[in-house]
């Protein structure tokens, strides 16, 4: 987003302070008084007021019921989400680690069979990743999803 | 800042603001409730300047609550609320417009030039705005939206949020001195997109 609007001149600087409320009360005297003698100017300064009164008469309409509900159940849901999957990834990881070092460890188990076994495990660990992968993305470009169906 | 917009439930002092705050820091939750129904409206409004789709601005501003939520104990005591949340928000609408860029090169969807927005075709009066005059709601709607996004951004913070100079630098991060330039060549373009309007209705 860069900034290409020219640079204001000193008056019109003091035009924004003066319609903006962002003026010190000195400033304030001194602009009034040029006000009343350039009619330009305060054609403009009135032109700005009414573009301000116009936008915030306008009100935004508050949420309804229906989007407040929305609002805190995914609100809560993605607070567990978050946490839930935390837990289960941290004690799956460790699960994982332990069991796997287990296996591999046992003297009696044969090489080839170690070797399906960690197959096996990066397997069903890429397959879950997908699905949830896939499962995410529909979820956040589902238009619907707010819908109470 | 407190808010003062009409119907966003009674405006909260600035004390009343910080001892919410420190609430939801210890973790009451009705505190932080309390603090996202003054702020709901108001957030939805100001992500529909760039989402220019309600539900995608209640996303938004979901996003934007949660975020300050998990990290309010960065709020530094002493600093303005409004400020920084609404910088939270933009900072979720920008990220949220930039996938919705990458979505649109490998759509078959045409999307506007200027933030890979969707064009309000459906929007009526804007989001859900509510004037005496429906007429001049829709003018003014259709004015803002056809708008750059920095100038729309910037109107938006000013005109509805009611966020002074430092505020609004706050937010966009951006020196005073630019945000009085933007805010005056919003205005002026604002200006001329309602001028034939307003010409009409005299």
């Amino acid at each position: 987003m860069s900034d290409s609007d020219s640079p204001l001149t000193q008056r019109q600087m003091q035009l924004m302070a003066y319609v903006d409320d962002e003026m010190p009360a000195q400033e304030r005297t001194e602009f009034e008084q040029q006000l009343a003698q350039d009619s330009d100017l305060a054609a403009e300064v009135a032109e700005f007021r009414r573009l301000e009164d116009i936008t915030k008469a306008l009100q935004l309409a508050e949420p309804s019921d229906h989007e407040i509900h929305r609002f805190w159940e995914s609100f809560y849901n993605r607070s567990e989400w978050r946490l839930g999957w935390i837990l289960f990834t941290a004690g799956l990881a460790v699960l994982g680690a332990w069991g796997l070092s287990e296996l591999l460890g046992n003297p009696d188990l044969h090489a080839i069979a170690k070797l399906a076994i960690v197959a096996a495990l990066f397997g069903s660990a890429i397959l879950f990743w997908n699905v949830l992968r896939i499962k995410l993305r529909t979820h956040r470009l589902d238009r619907y999803r707010g819908v109470i169906r | 800042m407190a808010s003062d917009q009409p119907g966003s439930g009674s405006p909260l002092t600035v004390a009343e603001e910080i001892r919410l705050i420190a609430g939801a820091k210890h973790g009451d939750h009705g505190n932080f409730q309390t603090l996202v129904e003054q702020y709901m409206g108001q957030a939805i409004g100001v992500a529909m300047g760039y989402t220019r789709n309600r539900e995608d601005a209640i996303d938004m501003a979901q996003d934007a609550f949660y975020r300050v939520y998990r990290h309010l104990d960065r709020f530094r005591e002493g600093e303005r609320f409004a400020p920084w949340f609404f910088r939270i928000l933009r900072n979720c609408c920008l990220n949220f417009l930039a996938k919705r860029r990458r979505r649109a090169q490998i759509s078959i969807h045409p999307r506007d030039e200027d933030d890979g927005g969707i064009p309000l075709t459906d929007s009526g009066p804007g989001p859900g705005a509510v004037l005496e005059d429906k007429e001049t709601g829709k003018a003014v709607w259709a004015a803002i939206d056809a708008l750059p996004l920095k100038h729309r951004e910037i109107l938006l913070l000013r005109h509805f949020q009611d966020l002074d100079y430092s505020g609004i630098a706050e937010v966009l991060e951006i020196p005073i001195g630019t945000v009085m330039s933007r805010l005056y060549h919003a205005r002026k373009k604002m200006q001329a997109l309602m001028d034939p309007y307003m010409e009409g209705r005299r």
